[in-house]
């Protein structure tokens, strides 16, 4: 065996890759085997690179932090980054941020649907539906304001249902003890969820009712400011107009 | 029911999103990692897997089997890729070392891998990274179409548009520079350090 030159006639470098990756002619392979078995040289350069093959199969790429692709078919009209941002979203994302937008927007507008005799209305805006003039003489409105209610109540019924029918079943299959610890336990879980409730709202409540005294304060030093604006006005006016017929006679007078 | 690419790809002419979908969903994570180990940045690699199913896409209808699937796929990927390196004038980026950290690393355990076994595995992974970035282009294509993506030598040679022995030149030139530099890295035992002397 030689340790210090190869004798094997035809593309070594050719052949050692191929062999050592298995994507060989039969009968280079058998060419090749045979030659190996004798060259120290090819035998320890193919052990070698055995050993790279090795390393290299320790590199992996970094798992993607994100969606690879849009789990759909592209579309055939080229998408703006932004928009690709927006499909890579997923899709529960997308629905919390629709939802998100239509709550910012009717708030900020302070969206007012009502319907009655005369039909739907919608109304929009921080006047207070109490100060509105002819509001006392109204007939009786059919408030249609939030559409979630209707479906907040059907879920409610859901879950009086569900909890009813839980309780019975609960009731069947359990002794007098569980069942007084288990309503026990609805009952604290039901107070506290009341507390959390209460206090929330208080606080949303109070957080209204300062910004809206806020909004009211503006608005009514924007309306001083502008009445003063108005008087100062009407004073120059005042004050011009003498002059002005003053002026005039002055003219004729002298035609 | 299992469709092959090609069943799928006719479907997809055809008008079927959802065989297309199967295709991307098959072909995604190759494409990546080879763009990955192409381009070296994570989010340069995903771009290009984006763009490349966009264009496969595109160009579905003008497809006619002339090659597998795959290679298809592969060829216009590596074609983004070649663009991304042209446009951006440098070579492939070697992912800076980050601190390690230990849960993250928890988590990508074998059950049977101790936390040093994985650290040294992850110092292997990055030695191995710099080092392939080091290479000239075609020969770190070569290594990684024939390492990690399996393709024959013939595919790879028709897929870069070059000879078969050229194909092997190059992955053998390529895998020389890996060994070097890994026993000079200390990332692996020292062989036979000089090149072999062939008398013919």
């Amino acid at each position: 065996m030689s340790d210090r030159f190869c004798t094997y006639r035809g593309d070594r470098e050719g052949a050692l890759v191929a062999y050592l990756y298995d994507d060989i002619e039969p009968a280079e392979r058998r060419v090749f085997e045979s030659h190996v078995a004798t060259c120290d040289m090819c035998s320890t350069e193919l052990a070698g690179l055995g050993v790279v093959r090795a390393r290299l199969e320790q590199w992996a790429p970094p798992e993607p932090s994100r969606a690879l692709t849009p789990q759909r078919a592209p579309r055939a009209a080229d998408r703006s980054p932004a928009r690709a941002a927006w499909y890579d979203a997923p899709t529960w994302m997308q629905a919390v941020a629709a939802v998100l937008f239509l709550g910012v927007a009717a708030g900020a507008a302070n969206l007012h649907i009502t319907y009655n005799q005369d039909g739907l209305s919608v109304r929009t805006g921080w006047l207070d539906a109490a100060q509105a003039p002819g509001s006392a003489v109204a007939p009786p409105e059919k408030s249609v304001a939030a559409p979630s209610v209707a479906a907040d109540s059907v879920s409610q019924a859901d879950l009086v249902a569900l909890r009813e029918t839980l309780r019975r079943e609960i009731e069947a299959a359990a002794s007098p003890n569980v069942v007084r610890q288990v309503r026990t336990l609805v009952a604290d879980s039901e107070r506290k969820q009341e507390n959390e409730l209460a206090l929330r709202i208080g606080t949303l409540y109070r957080d209204f009712q300062t910004q809206r005294a806020a909004d009211m304060a503006r608005m009514g030093r924007s309306l001083d400011t502008l009445s003063n604006n108005t008087g100062l006005a009407v004073q120059r006016i005042q004050s011009q107009v003498p002059e002005y017929v003053k002026s005039q006679v002055r003219l004729l007078q002298k035609q | 029911m299992m469709w092959t690419d090609e069943e799928l790809v006719a479907r997809s002419i055809r008008g079927d999103a959802e065989s297309f979908n199967q295709l991307i969903l098959r072909w995604e994570r190759p494409i990546y990692a080879l763009a990955y180990r192409t381009l070296g940045r994570e989010e340069d690699a995903r771009d290009i897997c984006q763009e490349t199913f966009l264009r496969a896409f595109r160009a579905l209808p003008g497809f006619r089997g002339q090659a597998k699937f795959s290679s298809w796929l592969y060829r216009i990927a590596l074609n983004l890729c070649r663009d991304w390196m042209r446009r951006e004038r440098r070579a492939p980026i070697a992912q800076p070392p980050e601190d390690v950290d230990l849960m993250e690393l928890a988590a990508a355990a074998e059950p049977s891998e101790s936390i040093e076994d994985l650290i040294a595995r992850r110092d292997l992974s990055r030695a191995v990274e710099r080092v392939m970035a080091t290479l000239p282009e075609e020969q770190r294509t070569a290594i990684v179409l024939k390492e990690y993506h399996g393709l024959t030598f013939q595919e790879i040679a028709d897929l870069i548009g070059c000879p078969l022995s050229t194909v092997k030149t190059r992955l053998y030139q390529g895998l020389t520079v890996v060994r070097r530099e890994l026993v000079k890295s200390g990332a692996m035992a020292s062989g036979r350090p000089n090149g072999p002397a062939v008398r013919t």
